[in-house]
């Protein structure tokens, strides 16, 4: 698992955003247009792309990229 | 012989809420935005004095004389499905038989449930015709979301519509309905709930004050976690469709269409690509309906007959899920 794979992921899902706009320290909150719709993008993206179920308040608690990156990296491990 | 699916009619009402009219009312969002969010671009809606039942007696009427075949002196069982029945007595399924002229001899209940309804409705229909117990099972299915739906809830606006659907389940030698897989995980209730309404939360004087700009929200108010809704729809459904598909000794290639409830365009795409079924296989039929709850699923095989996607032979699986939580499948021969 890889930050900048995530990132890549994350900005071929988000359809308004331009490539290279995000870093690991962009909050997410920060993206442009970030809203409900957003959020379910990221948890199906979870769930497809590494198989893991990131829950709503999860995802409310996570500030930065990096810190979704993290929470994804522990509950892969944790399968 | 074996019950099977013989005919089905469905009712819109004529009100129609746009992207466009949304977009007025919810500036942040463009038309082409919210398309995008949900797949939908019209969905229809009852009058204020329009309920479900009412619904069904239209649904019905359409149902029988577009298919001058069958015949209301036929219908020895009736089963209603929705989640907004009249009255808490007697069952309205007991006062549509009136109303539509069925015959005094034929059995009637409401199946109160939600988007499995249509599901959880035909397992019953099949039981009754496989079992002897009747021939010819009128099952009227749909609801009127829109009406527990706050005007503010620009989330749930964009998603729910109003329908009622009429099928007729009989029985022949050729088409089948198939073997049911099913689940239930009430502990998930609270992520998609009409609150304030019914036993557990009378409705109130603070309530009705509450929402009194709105109406008064008498017949409650439906809340919706979309995020544990689509976490319990990535969990449930694409174990349960392999479950089906083991059961009934079938490949995911043999079958000739998916329907699955029609929760949102989005949702379907997630659970598609999930499961990968290819998109050929895989039928939509939201654009100008939304997501009519209990009726989704009944409205996509009318549409999915009338396009000509399913012949005879064809083998169509059908996939409830949401409100309960609650979810079932099973596969159509048709």
């Amino acid at each position: 698992m890889d930050i900048n794979e995530l990132i890549q992921k994350l900005e071929g899902e988000f359809e308004d955003i331009p490539k290279g706009a995000l870093t690991p320290s962009t909050k997410i909150t920060d993206i442009q247009g970030w809203g409900s719709m957003h959020a379910l993008i990221v948890i199906a993206l979870m769930d497809a792309e590494y198989g893991i179920t990131v829950k709503g308040d999860e995802l409310r608690s996570v500030q930065s990229i990096q810190d979704l990156f993290d929470l994804a990296k522990k509950k892969q491990a944790a399968l | 012989m074996s019950a099977y699916i013989k005919a089905i009619s469905y009712y819109l009402p004529d009100n129609v809420l746009t992207n466009e009219e949304l977009s007025r009312l919810f500036p942040e969002y463009t038309p082409e935005e919210i398309f995008r969010r949900t797949g939908i671009k019209e969905r229809h809606f009852s009058s204020p004095d329009e309920i479900p039942s009412d619904a069904a007696v239209i649904a019905a009427e359409k149902f029988f004389k577009e298919h001058p075949a069958c015949k209301k002196e036929d219908i020895d069982f009736l089963i209603f499905c929705t989640e907004m029945v009249d009255r808490r007595g007697p069952a309205t399924a007991c006062i549509l038989q009136n109303r539509i002229g069925l015959p005094v001899t034929a059995g009637a209940i409401d199946i109160p449930m939600g988007c499995s309804g249509f599901v959880y409705g035909l397992l019953v229909a099949q039981s009754l015709v496989n079992s002897g117990a009747a021939k010819n099972v009128l099952f009227l299915t749909g609801d009127a979301a829109t009406k527990v739906i706050h005007p503010a809830d620009h989330e749930l606006r964009m998603i729910f519509g109003d329908a009622m659907a009429a099928t007729l389940i009989s029985n022949n030698d050729s088409g089948s309905i198939g073997g049911f897989v099913f689940g239930t995980d009430g502990s998930g209730a609270q992520n998609l709930i009409v609150e304030g309404c019914c036993g557990a939360e009378k409705p109130t004087r603070e309530w009705l004050d509450k929402y009194a700009d709105a109406g008064g929200m008498a017949y409650g108010k439906l809340s919706m976690n979309g995020t544990e809704i689509l976490n319990f729809t990535l969990k449930r459904v694409p174990p349960m469709v392999k479950q089906l598909l083991e059961k009934e000794k079938l490949a995911l290639e043999d079958i000739d269409l998916f329907i699955f409830h029609q929760a949102s365009g989005f949702m379907l795409e997630v659970l598609r690509r999930k499961m990968k079924i290819p998109k050929e296989k895989f039928f939509t039929n939201m654009e100008y309906i939304g997501n009519t709850v209990a009726a989704t699923i009944p409205l996509a095989l009318y549409d999915a007959l009338k396009a000509g996607l399913i012949k005879k032979g064809s083998k169509v699986m059908i996939a409830g899920f949401g409100i309960g939580y609650s979810w079932g499948a099973t596969v159509l021969t048709f």
